[in-house]
């Protein structure tokens, strides 16, 4: 298997793990942090050049990507979007999503809120991701149209 | 894999109409000439700053008229000529241009 092939593998994965927690009603950093790590995969999976060598490291490879795959015919088709307007207007809409995602990434900063780490607002107070409602700071009916693109971003690129 | 000069310069130009459709907002299209794959640089105000030119790749999709893969990489305009062309990909003077504002 090749970097990119296995990059897609693990997205898929990833996807897949995200879908079942968002089922389990737990506080909403764990499946975030799931989704972050699909879409990071997906990311790294166009990333990956054809040659078989490895990606370059980068986190912020979300927007980019999306704005990338306007230039795919395949992608947009196999996804079954035949017009160019819809498409483009759908993209527009979702890199909103994909730009929070991209800004809640870990970082070196304790006071950046993420999905995975505590961080500090600067004083003694410490906040767990857990008791943060990730999901509220999205719409949500914006959030469902971002993971339905991923899937079906997913999908498209594992069928010829 | 070698494919003819033909066949990359015809999916060339298929993934540079798909992109100016999708997004109106290209100012230009550079393709950089490659035996193995389809190189293309979008000059566009839609993308963010990034600081770095970074390539995403496609596999090829022989079905949707592209047999070979391809790299993409889009660049804001003021970054065009500060920032590192893709190592391998030569420079912009070798390049042909097949989009220029918003014309093939």
């Amino acid at each position: 298997m090749s970097w990119k092939e296995a990059f897609l593998r693990q997205a898929l994965s990833d996807f897949k793990v995200h879908e079942e927690l968002a089922r389990l009603q737990l506080p909403s950093c764990h499946e975030l942090l799931y989704l972050q790590m699909a879409v990071e995969k997906l990311g790294k999976y166009y990333l990956t050049p054809n040659d078989g060598s490895k990606p370059v490291p980068t986190h912020k490879s979300i927007v980019n990507g999306l704005k990338h795959s306007t230039s795919n015919p395949a992608t947009r088709q196999k996804m079954g979007f035949s017009n160019h307007t819809i498409y483009r207007e759908k993209i527009q809409r979702i890199c909103s999503v994909a730009q929070w995602l991209e800004d809640l990434y870990p970082t070196s900063d304790d006071n950046a809120p993420n999905a995975k780490y505590p961080w500090s607002d600067g004083t003694c107070d410490v906040t767990a991701p857990c008791d943060v409602e990730f999901h509220t700071q999205v719409s949500l009916p914006l959030l469902k149209e971002f993971k339905a693109f991923i899937k079906g971003m997913l999908r498209a690129e594992s069928t010829d | 894999m070698i494919y003819s000069p033909e066949e990359i310069e015809a999916q060339a130009k298929l993934m540079a109409e798909e992109a100016h459709l999708n997004d109106p907002d290209i100012r230009t299209i550079y393709f950089f000439k490659a035996d193995e794959e389809v190189r293309l640089l979008e000059v566009t105000p839609s993308v963010p700053k990034s600081g770095e030119m970074d390539v995403f790749y496609f596999r090829p999709a022989p079905k949707y008229g592209m047999p070979a893969p391809s790299g993409v990489a889009m660049v804001r305009p003021e970054e065009l000529h500060s920032l590192s062309l893709p190592k391998g990909w030569g420079t912009l003077e070798q390049a042909k241009t097949i989009l220029s504002n918003g014309r093939a």
